[in-house]
């Protein structure tokens, strides 16, 4: 049986549920347990979201359905249509592989620097196990090179 | 962490279905508390499981492949069946060119007769829109006492091509065909020894049997790209060229079964070599061009290389002469003469007819 010390026994500690847990998508460590690090709760469905949007469908092996094209529309037209197609992108992906969030909103904005033709979205979402709550997760579309 | 870890499932990882992988990776996640999102698509962990599953997906993909590989009933790569034919001591039959027959008159001078008609001698032919060339498989000499010559020759559908090599000494040296459609029939093989402009000729092999040190033979295989090689004894079974011997290796590239069916040929060549013709040669052709074959297919192969081993070169059953007939020449294109030969050297030919359309040739079996 086991023994509780009592450091333990004294302490009051409010333990959070855990509905949702994943590893760090770079594998990065605990830097003080040096174990592999954790995301919990509404940081690992953040990361998911975003990971979800910046895979590009096809990209999965064996399931060309999973992810966006979101980086095909960066070779849009900077027009108002080429928005509303991302707002309906992100929908539709989040959607068809992502059922634990709702969505609520996206809000899509160009980057100002006609150079650098950057493309903000963020996605404000709720999650089904946390009620009342919403979240956001920033993902910028720009081009690797 | 590792204090609430109860993976005690069993991984089961003997599928070969990329989604039933899968699952047995998130089955075996589930007896532990650490990560809870292995389930969701969206999740690193899920990113983490597909690639496992796909690794193990490929590995036992390879692993089916290599085991059916390893086996003539269910290899699918013809260089495999080639492997397994070379280990039955089989050869598998290559393009076959289309033969016709012509006979061929012209006038000349006759001032530097006889003319030699030199071995691949072209003629040439339509089929279906298609220009084919034909070409003399032997070199010919010509006479006549007047001014009108003729001669009469086998055509096969296909140009002569040579590749060459120096024999560097050693008995494993291997001579590979460069040209995949080569008519293994055809391959001349004549050895250029001590810089001598006069060459050996070496012909093909098929058995050990009656072989010396002295024979001047080659042996003919295929090569693990697919393609056909020949190489030479050890100067036990079988002579051995001298050292930086030239290795030229002549021999037909075929078009296959294309070649059937050309009715009209015409002369790309001058009889006489030296413009001595006075009219255009005429061509009269005698039987149209058949007989080809297109190369031995895979299915053949596995079924016919066990056997031939079976047979050994002998003939006992009336079996044993149709599998010896069907592995080396295709008798229903109607190679008659062919079939004749072989069917001399395992048995004794007592008679030969033509009956309702088929050639039966009489043999006793196991005579000789």
């Amino acid at each position: 049986m086991a023994t509780t010390s009592r450091a333990d026994k004294f302490t009051i500690t409010s333990k959070q549920v855990e509905y949702y847990s994943d590893f760090l998508i770079d594998l990065d460590k605990n830097p003080l347990t040096g174990y592999l690090a954790r995301v919990t709760n509404e940081e690992s469905v953040k990361q998911a979201v975003k990971l979800l949007l910046l895979t590009e469908r096809t990209e999965r092996f064996f399931q060309p359905w999973m992810g966006s094209k979101l980086n095909g529309l960066l070779f849009e037209p900077n027009l108002p249509t080429t928005n509303i197609q991302i707002d309906q992108e992100v929908r539709m992906t989040l959607k068809n592989c992502e059922p634990r969030v709702k969505v609520e909103d996206v809000v899509v904005t160009n980057g100002q620097d006609r150079d650098v033709n950057d493309t903000y979205v963020t996605v404000v979402f709720s999650i089904n196990n946390i009620p009342n709550k919403t979240f956001t997760t920033d993902v910028v579309l720009n081009r690797l090179r | 962490m590792a204090n609430n870890t109860n993976l005690s499932a069993s991984l089961n990882l003997t599928q070969l279905d990329f989604f039933g992988l899968k699952n047995s990776f998130k089955n075996y996640l589930r007896g532990q508390a650490q990560f809870k999102d292995y389930d969701f698509d969206g999740s690193a962990f899920n990113v983490l499981i597909e690639e496992l599953a796909y690794n193990t997906y490929k590995n036992a993909f390879m692993s089916n492949m290599l085991m059916s590989e390893g086996f003539i009933d269910s290899a699918q790569l013809r260089t495999s069946l080639f492997s397994h034919s070379k280990e039955l001591n089989y050869l598998p039959r290559s393009k076959r060119s289309a033969r016709a027959t012509v006979a061929v008159t012209f006038e000349a001078s006759g001032v530097s007769q006889p003319y030699t008609i030199p071995k691949g001698a072209q003629f040439s032919t339509l089929i279906k829109s298609e220009s084919y060339t034909f070409t003399m498989p032997e070199t010919l000499s010509v006479a006549s006492a007047n001014t009108t010559f003729a001669f009469t020759t086998d055509i096969f559908e296909g140009v002569f091509v040579s590749d060459s090599f120096v024999f560097l000494g050693s008995p494993n040296q291997r001579f590979k065909l460069t040209n995949k459609n080569v008519d293994t029939s055809s391959v001349a093989v004549t050895v250029y020894e001590d810089g001598s402009q006069i060459g050996n000729i070496f012909k093909v092999a098929t058995t050990l049997l009656d072989l010396t040190e002295f024979s001047k033979v080659f042996f003919l295989q295929t090569s693990e790209t697919g393609n056909y090689e020949i190489y030479f004894g050890d100067d036990v079974l079988g002579r051995k060229p001298k050292l930086n011997s030239t290795v030229v290796v002549e021999y037909r590239v075929s078009s296959g079964t294309k070649g059937n069916g050309a009715r009209v040929f015409s002369v790309d060549f001058d009889p006489t070599s030296s413009n001595e013709l006075l009219a255009t040669p005429k061509i009269t052709t005698i039987e149209a061009s058949k007989s080809a074959a297109e190369e031995e297919d895979n299915e053949s192969i596995r079924y016919y290389a066990p056997r031939a081993f079976q047979v050994q070169e002998r003939a006992v059953t009336t079996t044993d002469y149709e599998i010896a007939l069907k592995a080396d020449i295709l008798v229903e294109t109607g190679k008659d003469a062919e079939a004749i030969a072989l069917l001399t050297n395992m048995a004794r030919v007592v008679g030969s007819s033509v009956g309702r359309g088929r050639r039966i040739i009489k043999v006793i079996v196991g005579a000789r």
